[in-house]
């Protein structure tokens, strides 16, 4: 059974802004999933939805094969989330949010809990009003994770907070998986800390799934090409806009384009598209990084 | 042995962990029996999610590069497939030229140079000698 499953998901904002225009999607048990798009591509709404923070306007949202608004209390219970907006109450002290988390949530473990107070240098005696924006996210980390979900939503869950508070929540989160093998759906821009932990990866354009693929294989299968040399009369123009080809620039007698195929298949591959095209060797074809995969994807889009 | 990660390469991140143990495996770094870090261990020392490292040691079993042995632990395989023989080989050579190299632009004779590899090649051999 997937554990969450949006099926032809819709919603509108008032002036008729359309977030989101039908969203199709499934997590399997103990999916990794990274959400990306650039902003307003609709996935805090998306988010939203899953702990019944959001209706959809049209279409099916399941949580455990539950409506996650008829079945609150039951998909609470085995949901941890977490977004960036989150707003804590300023007067309540960290110990008092801790002992709620334990009241609502009956698998609360009160030592890993422990543990991670101490491990971010927590007072539990501490308002929440007077720690930084880092701290106040460690905490709605540990209010999300210590009841080991089945499932793990975090929206931007990093946003704001530096290297070292971002590596911290990286190896929280990761070690939950390790030993209790939840769920997670996790939206970043920062697409290496992405890649860590996502064995999947959904790009979220303009409230449409523009792409949902494995990690491994979307890197394993695009790559950046120049030619120097031999290139045919009209190579630029007759490659642009061709299925397999993202982009192709042509500049000083020299053609730069991006693939979607190993960088070892490159040559085969473009002569597939552009019979003339010449060989390339070797080192003129490279794999890209998951961030210039992401721009090649969505940034000639707008 | 030390493992590093870079999420900005090209290369996912279970084929560089796998880039690695080959390298490490083909210099010699890494000998038939040593024990490898656990799945668990390397994710967290990675921060990489823990099914990416049991990925890259699935392939690596599947190319006899590694063995699993229940409850024990992964170890590197006896015999060294021939590919990754021929890619040590090849290093080695780079680094002998790189060695020539040196040897000539200090203007060293040919009787100089020898001493200094038949010295070297003696030293390590005593030093591992005596530790096992």
């Amino acid at each position: 059974m997937n554990v969450v499953e949006f099926e032809n998901v819709t919603r509108a904002y008032p002036k008729k802004v359309m977030a989101l225009r039908g969203v199709t999607l499934a997590l399997p048990e103990g999916a990794v999933c990274g959400l990306v798009g650039r902003n307003g591509a609709g996935k805090t709404t998306l988010l939203r939805m899953i702990p019944a923070l959001l209706h959809p306007t049209d279409g099916v949202v399941r949580v455990f094969g539950l409506d996650p608004w008829e079945s609150q209390e039951e998909v609470k219970r085995q949901t941890g989330y977490l977004s960036e907006n989150e707003v804590l109450p300023n007067t309540v002290r960290i110990r008092d949010m801790t002992d709620l988390c334990a009241s609502l949530y009956p698998n609360w473990d009160a030592r890993m809990a422990g543990d991670l107070l101490a491990r971010f240098g927590l007072e539990p005696g501490r308002k929440l009003g007077a720690l930084s924006k880092g701290q106040n996210r460690q905490v709605g980390l540990l209010c999300a994770v210590c009841h080991k979900p089945r499932l793990l939503v975090l929206d931007e869950p990093a946003g704001g907070l530096d290297p070292v508070a971002r590596r911290e929540f990286l190896e929280v989160v990761i070690n939950l998986l390790a030993d209790a093998g939840s769920t997670v759906i996790f939206s970043s821009h920062i697409l290496s800390d992405l890649e860590r932990v996502a064995q999947r990866l959904v790009v979220l354009h303009e409230g449409l799934i523009l792409l949902d693929r494995p990690v491994d294989e979307l890197k394993e299968n695009i790559c950046r090409v120049e030619v120097a040399g031999g290139i045919p009369a009209g190579a630029k123009e007759l490659l642009s806009g061709r299925k397999g080809c993202f982009h192709a620039v042509q500049k000083d007698g020299a053609l730069r384009i991006t693939l979607a195929c190993a960088p070892d298949e490159a040559t085969e591959f473009l002569k597939r598209l552009l019979p003339e095209a010449p060989d390339i060797r070797a080192g003129n074809a490279v794999a890209l990084s998951l961030e210039d995969i992401f721009i090649e994807l969505t940034g000639g889009r707008l | 042995m030390l493992f590093t990660i870079n999420p900005n390469d090209g290369l996912p991140i279970y084929r560089q962990i796998m880039r690695q143990v080959k390298h490490a495996v083909a210099s010699g770094r890494l000998a038939p029996g040593d024990k490898l870090p656990s799945q668990r261990d390397l994710a967290s020392e990675l921060v990489v999610n823990h099914l990416t490292v049991k990925k890259a040691y699935e392939v690596l079993e599947a190319e006899g590069i590694i063995a699993t042995e229940r409850g024990r632990g992964t170890f590197v395989a006896a015999g060294v497939p021939d590919d990754l023989r021929a890619r040590g080989l090849r290093d080695i050579k780079a680094r002998a030229r790189d060695l020539a190299d040196a040897a000539q632009l200090m203007d060293l004779d040919f009787k100089e140079y020898r001493k200094l590899t038949d010295e070297a090649w003696t030293e390590r051999r005593k030093e591992k000698g005596e530790r096992t």
